[in-house]
Parts: C-alpha cells; structure tokens; sequence
C-alpha cells in the first residue's frame, strides 16, 4: 500500500510542484492550503508523512501550531518542516516541538524525495525485527545503514536524519576533510555555513552526552570537518 | 584640498576665540553704563549745588566787604604804601620773643627777612631786617651779613675791635609828634648795646632802647624792641662805617645822607587780627579772611591756627584713592592753596580782577585736607566807589560737598554691586546655556556612530528652543535610524521574498527534468537551473548579514592558542586554494586568547577572500600576527589596487562595494561588513590600510587582550 504523505502549504504553486513529484515517486499526496483544512483532515485521519510550511496565510507561526496538535495526535508521525526561513531560531523551534527533519525550501526535489524515502526506511526497519543489517564500525562508533541509527560506545545517539547523514560521511573516511558543501551533498540539503556549524555542534553535544570528552569530530578552520579516529 | 580645508579650519577657530560666553560678558560692560549715567548726573547735581553755594558765599564776601568800605585804616594805608621806600612788614606774633640777640625766637619768620644792600657794587655788607608784633611792642632783629669776614692770623678768632673802623646802627621812627626819632647803636662788644637818642637833641636821656647784639658766622644780629604806641608807622635803619677811607652807609632807605625827612622813611605795616572787627557774625564756619590794600598789601587777616595743626595725607590708603578718582571723575584739577600764613604781600590774578572790580570765585583742591576750598575774592569800595583793596574768603568746603561724596561713594557702591550681580547672572546663565549646548553637540557627535549606529540620546525634555532643537535633532535621528534598520533588513526581508518564487521556479524545473524532454528542453532546463543555482547562492549571502546578527550572541567564547589556531588554519587554506601563496608570519610564540573560532574562521575567510579577489597574481599574501602593548594585531596584507581613501572607512558598511571589475561572482559588500560585525563581537576594531610605498593592502584586526595575559 502506497504510504500517504500530507503537504500543507499556502503557495499553490509550490504545493502543486511538490505533489506532483510525489506522486510521481509512488506516494498518496493530500495537499491543504491552510491550517483549519489540515486540521480537519488530520482529525479524521493521520497520514503517513507530514511536509509542513511554518508561515500558513496569515498565520506566521501556523506551521509550528500544526506540529504541536500533530504530536499530540501521535508521537511517532515523521513531520518535515519545509519553509523558505532559514535561520537558526526557526530551526531549533522546529525540532524542538518535535519534527523529524527542518528543511529549507532551496532543497531540490531529488534530496526531498530521498529524504522521505530515508525516514519511511528507518520507520519501516523499527518495525522489522532485526535480521542481518549493514552494519559500519569505525572505532567506537556502529553505523547502521538501514536503521540509520548510529551508536557510540553500544549506545544509541539521538541523531536527526541529517546529522545521521552528517556523521556517516565524516566517519566513513576517517581522517579525510570533508567540506561543508561535501557534508551538505551528503546530507541531501542544502543550509548555509552557519548551519553547519549549529549541526556540527548539535552532534557534538549528542555525543558528549554519552561521553564527556568526545571530541572525534575535529574542525578544520577554513576547510571543513574531519572524523578522528583514536 | 584638504590644506585649503584645514586653512579654512584653522580660522574659523580663530575667529571663534570669543565664543557665546566672551560675548555675553562683552555685551555686559554695556551695564558700564549705569555708573557713567550716575556719575554725569552727579557730576551737573554738584555744578548745581557749587554754583549755588559759591553765590551765596559771595553774598557773605560783598557783605563783608561792605563793612570795610570806605575804612580809613585802609585808605590810609593805600597812602603809605604808595610810598616808593620799601614797606617793612611787620608779622603777627605767635610765641613770645626773648630779646637775647640770638635768632631762635625767629624761626618761624626766618623766611621773611627783608634785605637791604649798600648798592651793586658793594656787596660786601647786607642789612636784613625782620619785624614783628604783639599787642604791646614791636620787635626787631636786625641782622649784618659780612660776605667778607675779616680773620685775625694770629689768632684765628674773628674779632671786630681790631678792625681799624666803628661800627653804628642807626634806628629812626616817627612818633605821633610828627618827629623823627633817631637812635644809634655803637657797635664795640656783644652782648648789652644803648641805643642813645642823638636826634632831636632836646630829649631826655632816659629815651635809651636797650638792644642785644651777638656774633654770628656771618656777622651780628640786633634785637630790641619798642612799645607800639611810640612808632607812628614809619621807620628806617642805617649802618654807618667809620674807617680811613670815609664814611659808608647801608641804608634801609633810599636816603644816603644822615639826614633824613619823614618821607625818606620806610613804612611798617602791621597786620591787623581781624578780630578787631566783630565779624564773628558775618563770617561762616571754616572760613579765612584776607584783606588786602590796593597794593596787594595784606592789612588785615584771621588767624588761622587750625591749619597749622593738618597733617598732610600722602601715605597711600584706599580713601586716597577712592578720593583720587573722585577727583579725577567730577574733573577737579589739584590746586594747593593761594595763601600763606606769613605772607605779606598777595598778588595773583584773582587779587588783580578783584582790584579791577572784578568778583571771582574758584574751586580749590586742598591736597593737605579731604575738603575742597572755595576761594572768593570781591573788591573792597571806598564812598566814591573807586577801588580801595579787596577781600579774600576762602572757605574749607565739607557740608555740600560730604553729601555728595557719599552720594558718590553710594553710586559706586551700588553700581559695583549691580555690576557684579548682572555679570554673575549672565555668567551662571551663560554657563547654563553653553553646557546645555555643548552637551548637545557632544551628543550629537557620539549619536552617529561610524558604522551608521544610532545612539539616541539627544531627546531632552526642557521647554525651551534648544530643547526643541534637540527634538528636531531625535526625530531626525530616528527617521534615519528606521531608514537604516530599514535598509538592514532590506537584503534579507528580500532575499526571503524572492525564495518562494524562487522555490516555485526550481521545483517546476525540477519536475520538468522529470518529464521526457527534447534536447533543447533539456539544455535550456540546464540553463535555468543554473541561474536558479546562482540567484540561490546570492540569496544566500544576502542574508548572512543578518543571520550572523541573530545568532552572533548565542556564539560562545573559548580560550584557543591563537598561533596555533593560524598555523591551522593557514595549512587547510593551503589544501583549498593551492594557487595562492600564503604565508603565515607569527611574530610571537605563542598567546592565548578567548575568542569563537568559527567565527574567526569565518571572518578570516572574509578578509582572504578578499585579498584573494584583489592580490595581483603571482604575489604573496602575508598574514602576520604581531603583540602591541594589551591588543593582538591581525593583519592580513595583499598586493594590488589600493583603496581609495576615502572609502577605508566605509568599506565596511553593509551593501557597499567598491569593486571595479566585474567578476564572475556577485559581490553584494556583504563579506567584509560581516567581518567587521566579528571583530565587533570580539570587542576587537577592524581597519584597512593602504601601504602606498609597497602598493598593497592592508586589513588589521586589532583584538584586545586581558591585562592579565
């Protein structure tokens, strides 16, 4: 069965674009222009994916309400938000009230499909039971490709898929320095330098939760990031 | 241009040497005027009131005048000093005379000798007589200068007994009888002299005067003296010679024979106290009384003992002063007084008009008194109205005049006050208002900052027209501060705005590429996303600025070794721009330093990057990293175009770019604005410099290091 994703989005434009390349992909595509229809729709059913703009109409923050009534309707929904905002703010609200993945609208079309495409895989393999799994081992960090789960030290990091992304390709050449755009490519997005750099520290900080005095992943000022193996 | 500038400068500070407070204290001696207006009016108040009291005094002199008119003393003392012999005078005694043959007595009248010499050719003897009265007697002391003394060399003691001659002094009178009295002294030894009567014959012997005679360096001294009631005003002296070459003879007279007739005689005159003429009526307070005949002989005079007792004021005090300027301000010129106590004769031109018929008066300052001195002289009129002598009054002047002095004195007092005051006033208010004002000024120079920061601090809350410019000046200043923040958000409101058609136009093109198309689609799609791509990146940028704004307070510090942190740094640029040779010149070993190292990073990137597009290929570009007192100097320094100096400054300011080529990428002026905003957050100053003598350019961040370090 074909999964069902929910875009809300004010622009018709880019809403038709967007369900149009969905579609094409495979997907079952509702699109509503506002908040008050999304609710209507989400309270008769949930979809599978959820894409969100933040600014709805006349509604600055209509986006972010939305996500706040979705997680209350479900905890494990996956919700994007999709805006044209791109600042760090924005960013940390988005994921703080719950959403999978913050993705500016310059991203193209391709990385959005791969990235739904990537969070239905890591829902689907949550459901699986655990059969033979690639899995990536460079000194205490395991990736795992098809969870897109990532451990360190046998613990599970808390890694958006993004920084999942982000860590993968530093870790898988350790040593070797990536750029930012090399981390951007990678991670199907496209952000600023400055975002980055918030996504590099917000990795950081995951892992020092586990281990105080990470510090594999090193900054090359002016070149980008390496993994450092000890 | 700028020397004409600075001229231009340099003169209008000069002109502004006298700034609001200079003027406001110029425009206060205007008040200058008060003192001047009083003084004026004073000064015609007191014309008034002298000219007023000058006639009344003149009343008095007319009418004292009158009780003299006609006077037969004085009539007939015009006759007698109409004579063409000398008058002796005879002076008014004070002390009394001891007839001892000695001059100390005298001393009060050694000045008014009266001299008589043989003739021009014979100066070798001089005869002085001095003459003086009391209520009884008149008194005499003849005096006989010897210009050559005759020495004894034996002996060296000069004596006259050797002298081969005899010596006499003869002394005649007048008496009532109309007959001459002739008396001669024998000069033989000092001491005890008789005058023995040799003329008129017929008299008894007991008519002897009885004379001191005494030596002196320059020759003797007579004294005697005679009971007034005997001397019917006319007397004469001889000094008669005996000697081998006949006789000589120094008279007071200008007989030369033994024989002498009543005209032949000198007149004596003597004073008379005008007491004698019960004026204490007439005569005012402070007032002195001259009368003199018709040949400025003084006949009659008050006694003046008071003046004697003045003392004269020199010592310099601040009354003497004062009174100086007072003086100098009513316009009084400083004049001593016409009249002496001894003198016997009084000519000056006040006695001559009033000889004439003439009335004066004169203001007179006395310099021994504070006092002023009216001086009236107004002629004295026989019953024929021809002019028989003249009367002078003088008058010691305080009542009027001490009124106006402390009128004066209140004038000055008051005017000084005011002066001070109104100057105090407008001094504090000037003060008040030139703070007001330079605060103003200071505060509008600080309210613009050089990146175009508002500090508003000019809103003042005073009622009044400089409170309304401070007004106008923040009303202003928040209208081009909305204008800025406006232009601020400008790039990034727009580069919002233009991301949803933006989105709308990649997505569609996206969905084409989906779709089976021609060759030509497909390039031309290419091409569209390659302008898609590029009009990304610019929307990017654009909107840097402010993101780094927002989250630049949300960066944390860390403490980082900065060489370290450079070397670094320079080895990854190495690896990412191989064509560009980059050298790092530490200038010391090591230094830590708090600071955000992506935030370094980034604004380094900025100023390579710069220096990148603008370094003449196939030069160096030198980073140098140098220790100045408690600040670290970061400089980055390229070969190629300079700036020009008048945009050093505002080349970091948002939006502007001064690049003259045009390169494949877009430059927005963004980078080094951004830049600028991370030096700022690192409390550090960012500055470019042209080095004209090796044609490069400079960027120096300046970060300032804890004194501790």
């Amino acid at each position: 069965m074909a999964k069902q994703i929910v875009i809300v989005e004010d622009e018709p434009a880019i809403r038709d674009n967007y369900t149009e390349m969905l579609l094409r992909q495979g997907y079952q595509v509702c699109s509503y222009a506002n908040r008050q229809e999304a609710e209507l729709a989400f309270n008769q059913s949930l979809p599978d994916l959820v894409l969100l703009d933040i600014g709805l109409d006349d509604e600055i923050e209509g986006g972010f309400t939305l996500c706040r009534q979705l997680r209350q309707l479900s905890d494990t929904l996956p919700i994007i938000f999709l805006t044209a905002r791109d600042n760090d703010f924005d960013t940390i609200s988005g994921l703080r009230l719950g959403a999978d993945d913050y993705l500016t609208k310059d991203i193209s079309l391709p990385h959005l499909g791969a990235r739904i495409a990537a969070l239905f895989r890591r829902i689907d393999v949550m459901h699986k039971k655990p059969e033979q799994e690639k899995l990536l081992s460079v000194g205490s960090l395991t990736i795992n490709l098809e969870r897109l789960e990532i451990q360190w030290q046998d613990e599970i990091v808390d890694l958006s898929l993004t920084e999942f992304w982000m860590v993968n390709s530093l870790a898988r050449h350790p040593g070797h320095v990536k750029s930012r755009e090399q981390l951007m490519d990678d991670a199907n997005t496209v952000v600023d330098d400055c975002t980055i750099t918030s996504h590099i520290k917000r990795i950081r900080k995951k892992f020092m939760h586990i281990e105080a005095n990470f510090n594999c992943i090193e900054t090359i000022y002016g070149a980008g990031y390496r993994w450092r193996c000890h | 241009m700028t020397g004409k500038n600075n001229l231009e400068k340099s003169l209008r500070n000069r002109f502004r040497f006298i700034g609001l407070r200079g003027k406001l204290l110029l425009v206060t001696v205007t008040i200058l005027i008060f003192p001047i207006a009083g003084l004026s009016y004073l000064q015609e108040l007191e014309v008034f009131l002298k000219n007023n009291h000058a006639q009344s005094v003149q009343v008095i002199a007319r009418t004292i005048a009158s009780v003299f008119k006609d006077n037969g003393t004085l009539i007939s003392l015009n006759k007698i000093t109409q004579s063409p012999q000398k008058v002796i005078y005879s002076h008014p005694l004070k002390n009394t005379i001891v007839i001892d043959g000695y001059n100390d007595d005298w001393f009060a009248l050694q000045n008014a000798q009266q001299s008589f010499m043989t003739t021009a050719q014979q100066k070798d003897n001089e005869l002085s007589v001095l003459c003086a009265n009391d209520e009884q007697f008149y008194y005499f002391s003849i005096s006989i200068n010897k210009h050559r003394v005759q020495h004894s060399k034996s002996f060296g003691v000069a004596t006259y007994s050797k002298a081969p001659l005899l010596e006499y002094i003869h002394f005649q009178y007048l008496d009532y009888a109309h007959q001459i009295r002739d008396y001669r002294f024998k000069i033989s030894s000092p001491g005890w002299v008789k005058g023995y009567l040799i003329a008129p014959l017929s008299e008894n012997i007991k008519h002897q005067i009885r004379a001191e005679w005494q030596e002196n360096s320059r020759g003797y001294t007579l004294e005697f003296k005679i009971p007034i009631a005997r001397i019917n005003r006319h007397i004469a002296f001889q000094l008669k010679k005996d000697s081998a070459d006949g006789i000589k003879t120094i008279t007071s007279t200008v007989a030369t024979d033994a024989l002498i007739v009543e005209q032949q005689l000198n007149p004596l005159l003597a004073t008379d106290p005008l007491s004698n003429f019960r004026l204490q009526q007439l005569v005012p307070d402070n007032t002195q009384l001259w009368l003199v005949n018709k040949h400025h002989y003084v006949y009659a005079r008050t006694l003046a003992s008071q003046e004697d007792n003045r003392e004269s004021q020199n010592s310099f005090s601040l009354i003497s002063l004062y009174r100086h300027l007072y003086l100098l301000i009513m316009n009084y010129p400083e004049q001593k007084p016409t009249y002496g106590n001894n003198q016997s004769r009084i000519e000056n031109d006040s006695i001559n008009a009033a000889l004439k018929g003439h009335s004066t008066k004169k203001w007179l300052d006395n310099p021994r008194s504070d006092q002023l001195t009216l001086s009236i002289t107004t002629p004295v009129f026989d019953n024929d109205n021809t002019i028989i002598g003249s009367l002078v009054l003088e008058q010691e002047n305080d009542s009027v005049l001490a009124l106006q002095d402390k009128t004066f004195e209140r004038i000055l007092l008051i005017t000084i006050i005011l002066f001070l005051g109104v100057l105090l006033s407008l001094l504090f208010f000037s003060t008040r208002l030139l703070n007001r004002i330079i605060n103003l000024r200071n505060d509008t120079e600080v309210a613009l900052s050089q990146d175009g920061l508002i500090s508003n601090q000019l809103y003042r809350n005073d009622n009044d027209e400089i409170g309304d410019l401070a007004r106008s000046f923040s009303t202003l200043l928040t209208q081009v501060e909305q204008n800025n923040q406006y232009l601020k958000s400008l790039s990034s409101k727009l580069s919002h705005e233009l991301r949803t058609p933006l989105t709308i136009i990649k997505s569609s093109l996206e969905n084409m590429t989906a779709l089976t198309m021609s060759e030509d689609n497909q390039k031309y799609s290419l091409r569209a996303k390659e302008g898609c791509s590029r009009l990304n990146d610019l929307l990017n940028r654009m909107s840097e600025a402010s993101r780094l704004e927002q989250s630049i307070n949300n960066m944390e510090k860390e403490t980082i070794e900065i060489v370290q942190f450079l070397r670094r740094y320079v080895e990854a640029m190495h690896t990412v721009h191989a064509d560009i040779d980059l050298i790092f010149e530490p200038s010391i070993n090591t230094q830590t330093i708090d600071l955000s190292p992506e935030l370094m990073a980034q604004l380094l990137d900025k100023l390579l990057m710069n220096a990148i597009s603008f370094h003449t290929i196939g030069t160096p570009i030198q980073l140098t990293l140098k220790k100045e007192k408690h600040k670290l100097l970061i400089e980055i320094n390229n070969f190629g175009p300079l700036i020009d100096e008048s945009k050093l400054s505002a080349i970091f300011n948002s939006l502007t770019s001064f690049r003259q080529s045009k390169g494949q990428e877009v430059h927005l002026g963004l980078g080094l604005y951004v830049a600028n905003l991370i030096g700022k957050f690192h409390n550090g100053e960012l500055i470019a410099r042209n080095n004209h003598h090796k044609q490069s350019v400079s960027f120096i961040l300046l970060l300032p290091l804890e004194k501790t370090n």
